[in-house]
């Protein structure tokens, strides 16, 4: 039986955390990446939430979570609205046609 | 009444006025104004003469039975009043009143003021500064005693006015202006007939008698200077009137100068006389019987008095033509001959010895001792050098300045009558003279006399108008010349009793007198008589139109008739009782003292010498240039030494060169150099040191300031350039780099972290 103690969690953050790196390099849609960001968000998460349960953090890691939580929704609204006006302009939503900055 | 000599000064300048602003519009109608204006002038001031005549009828009173006696009386009481004023003190003014008064009952004409109108606006206000040493005086009361108080020059302002004074020498020289300036107007209209700038030669006219009239009728020193400059402007102006003619210019700037330096003298003079005296006014200066203020006189020193006398004379000098400064006179004949006539012989250079006349009781006998040998020297130096002359004009002009020196001599020895009967009389002949030659030149085109020669025939009224000016001024009897030089060589004798220790100059204008009358017979004829030395001069030569002969009718008349007619015995007064009413107690007093009653006696011997001199010169000139007896040409082999002196006018020319051109130019030579190389070298130095200042300044700006900023600027730029290459647009790409930077950064965190 798996005890469940910080490692576990820890493991199952870098887990997630991975997932989502590798979503958003291999992504070429816009909304995986956003999904992308939202599993780091999520594996970032859950460390604050494992280091508050096992560490001297108390409360304070729920609420940088909660946090993370609220601001992830913020900022999924701004990237689908991103999204929205990068369709407009270009009928696509592939990032890598978004290289009009480029240097 | 003095407005009828206002009006007639003020009318040629008007006319001037009109001619300048309106000059391109007239044209020669320029002529018409200007003689027109004068001629109103002269009829104003012949009406101005009979109201002056009816104003003050002592001046008509004929030269009676009783003048040589009253004339004693009037000498003796004037050199009371010379006492008085040497004492001045204030009690003695009474006095004055009272032996006048007495004078007026006694006689018709005693020492009565001449002055009959007067008037004047002030103009400006001079301060006259205190002198250091007044003012230490002043501030230090317990040093009074030392100096007493006539020594002390107060602070005090000194009223510069314009004004009129006529007195009976006034009217007579406004007559005398204007008549002959009408003649002269007339006559130019006919002279400069074909001349370029013809209005202009009238505008400068109107200018000239306006400036002439405005000094003959001043009423202070101030005025009579700036007249005097103004006359003198006007004289530049007209010898000068062929600039195209460089002889004219030259000529028209050596009077200029010559008058310049003489004026110098007159400032100078004005200087002492206003610091001296505190005011330039005639009436203020001289009492009306003619002596020095006496409340003045005490306050003056005698030295100063000398310095003010002969610094006013020294502008005569200049303005005279008398010796030194006389070598711009035969110079200034490079003008047109009617202005000759008007300004270089009849008006302008008589104004000299007007201001002599005028200022005569200012002068102390020393200042009169130098007048008297000044004019002596000029009248025999100039009669001689006229001798040789073969210009027909500069023979004239010669004659002039003798002439001049004649009146000049005859002041300095208390002649005041008789130098100014000969200032009216010259005046006449010499315009006429002038004219005369003018109508030569016109008819003939040449000035030179050895062209000329048999022109009687040709031109009949020339040739006799200017016989009578000729007759006129070798002094033959009847003419007007006769008596003026009569009452010269009078004067000289009568002074030469008194002062034998000055016979070697009194015996100048007798010898003069010879020399004069032989020149001038010697120009008319080797001008109107004997055989044609020109045959092409001779050929084209015409008498001159009625515009010039009619002038030189009417002046002939006047020149004969100048002196009036004491010949015929009528009760008429003449010219020299005209005069004589005029004459100031300062020429018949002190030295002076009984001097014209004694000219008076001397009358008959002097009539003797003057016509015995005038008529051997006559012979010797009849014998020479007219019966040929004599051979001018032997005399020159004769007496080499003596032509070349005299045919190079004495060398003044020479000296002048050497003593004052040359070391003038010279000094602006130097001063050239010193403009040229130390400040102007300064000057090149100091912008050749900026422009290299400036140069290195730009290097270093353009290199080091400059090139630092692009530095930076250009440094920024490339990193820009080469960083730009990282921003890829590949959005995985930089999720790629974050991931793999964070990696990096963890495993130098570990790589370095030591527990």
């Amino acid at each position: 039986m798996l005890i469940p103690s910080l490692q576990i969690y820890l493991l199952v953050g870098a887990v997630l955390f991975t997932t989502g790196l590798l979503c958003m390099v291999t992504k070429r849609n816009a909304i995986g990446v956003l999904m992308g960001v939202e599993l780091i968000l999520t594996a970032s998460n859950i460390n604050f939430v494992a280091f508050s349960r096992y560490g001297k953090l108390g409360l304070d890691g729920q609420l940088v979570s909660l946090f993370v939580i609220v601001l992830a929704a913020g900022e999924a609204a701004i990237a689908l609205a991103i999204a929205m006006n990068f369709y407009n302009n270009f009928e696509t939503i592939d990032v890598d046609r978004a290289s009009n900055l480029k240097g | 009444m003095g407005l009828i000599w206002v009006i007639a000064t003020l009318v040629p300048l008007a006319a001037f006025v009109v001619q300048i602003l309106f000059g391109s519009v007239l044209k020669r109608a320029n002529a018409y104004i200007a003689t027109g204006a004068i001629g109103f002038s002269f009829f104003l001031s012949t009406m101005g003469m009979l109201w002056y005549a009816s104003f003050k009828p002592g001046v008509l009173s004929p030269p009676g039975h009783h003048a040589h006696h009253e004339e004693v009386v009037e000498g003796a009481g004037a050199a009371g009043h010379a006492d008085h004023s040497h004492d001045g003190e204030a009690g003695e003014a009474t006095d004055h009143g009272h032996e006048d008064a007495g004078h007026d009952s006694e006689a018709d004409h005693g020492p009565v003021n001449p002055v009959a109108f007067e008037g004047s606006i002030s103009w400006a206000t001079l301060i006259r500064g205190e002198d250091t040493l007044s003012k230490v005086l002043r501030e230090n009361p317990a040093l009074g005693d030392l100096i007493g108080p006539e020594d002390l020059r107060e602070e005090g302002p000194g009223v510069v006015s314009v004004g009129y004074r006529i007195d009976n020498i006034t009217a007579l020289m406004f007559f005398m202006v204007t008549l002959i300036a009408t003649c002269i107007h007339v006559y130019s209209m006919g002279y400069m007939d074909h001349e370029p700038r013809y209005g202009r030669f009238f505008a400068y006219l109107s200018l000239f008698c306006f400036s002439m009239l405005a000094l003959v009728v001043s009423n202070n020193f101030f005025q009579v200077f700036m007249c005097w400059e103004l006359v003198g402007l006007c004289s530049y102006f007209l010898i000068g009137f062929y600039y195209e003619k460089k002889s004219a210019s030259c000529a028209a700037n050596k009077a200029f100068i010559t008058n310049r330096i003489g004026d110098v003298g007159f400032i100078v003079g004005l200087m002492v006389l206003f610091s001296t005296f505190g005011t330039f006014s005639f009436s203020e200066i001289f009492t009306p019987e003619g002596m020095l203020n006496p409340e003045l006189a005490a306050k003056a020193d005698t030295f100063w008095l000398t310095v003010a006398g002969i610094g006013i004379f020294v502008g005569c000098v200049g303005k005279s033509a008398q010796f030194p400064l006389h070598v711009w006179l035969p110079d200034a004949m490079e003008g047109p001959t009617p202005v000759s006539a008007l300004i270089h012989a009849a008006t302008m250079v008589a104004a000299g010895v007007y201001l002599i006349a005028r200022s005569f009781p200012l002068f102390t006998p020393e200042a009169l001792l130098v007048i008297t040998y000044i004019g002596g020297i000029t009248l025999f130096v100039a009669a001689t050098i006229a001798i040789v002359a073969t210009d027909i004009k500069k023979a004239l002009a010669y004659s002039t300045v003798s002439q001049l020196g004649y009146m000049v001599m005859v002041l300095g020895i208390g002649g005041w009558i008789a130098g100014l009967m000969h200032l009216i009389t010259h005046a006449f002949f010499k315009a006429l003279l002038f004219l005369c030659s003018g109508s030569v030149i016109h008819g003939t085109g040449t000035q030179e006399m050895p062209q000329m020669g048999g022109l009687y025939k040709k031109m009949p009224k020339t040739a006799l108008t200017m016989l009578v000016g000729v007759l006129c001024i070798s002094g033959f009897p009847l003419t007007s010349g006769f008596y003026s030089k009569d009452a010269i060589i009078a004067q000289v004798l009568a002074y030469g009793e008194s002062n034998p220790e000055h016979t070697f100059i009194l015996l100048l204008p007798g010898i003069s007198a010879g020399i004069t009358a032989f020149y001038m017979f010697r120009l008319w004829f080797m001008t109107f008589v004997g055989t044609p030395r020109d045959k092409h001069v001779h050929d084209h030569a015409h008498e001159s139109g009625d515009l010039m002969t009619v002038p030189l009718v009417i002046l002939a008349c006047c020149a004969f008739l100048a002196a009036g007619v004491p010949w015929l015995g009528l009760p008429i007064p003449s010219l020299e009782s005209f005069i004589g009413f005029g004459q100031p107690a300062a020429a018949d007093s002190g030295q002076f003292a009984g001097l014209t009653a004694r000219a008076h006696e001397l009358h008959g011997v002097a009539s003797v010498v003057a016509s015995g001199c005038a008529l051997l010169g006559t012979v010797l000139a009849v014998a020479i240039y007219w019966k040929g007896y004599l051979s001018p040409s032997e005399a020159q082999r004769q007496f080499p030494r003596v032509y070349d002196l005299l045919i190079n006018k004495w060398y003044f020319d020479e000296i002048y060169r050497y003593l004052a051109v040359r070391p003038a130019m010279a000094f602006g030579r130097m001063v050239a150099w010193f403009d040229k190389n130390v400040i102007d070298g300064a000057l090149d130095g100091s912008a050749d040191l900026t422009v290299r200042g400036s140069n290195f300044e730009g290097r270093f700006d353009l290199g080091i300031v400059d090139g630092m900023v692009n530095w930076i600027g250009s440094t920024f730029f490339e990193t820009g350039v080469s960083l730009k290459r990282v921003q890829t647009g590949w959005l995985r790409g930089y999720v790629v780099t974050i991931a793999l930077g964070a990696v990096a950064l963890v495993a130098l965190g570990a790589f370095l972290y030591t527990p």
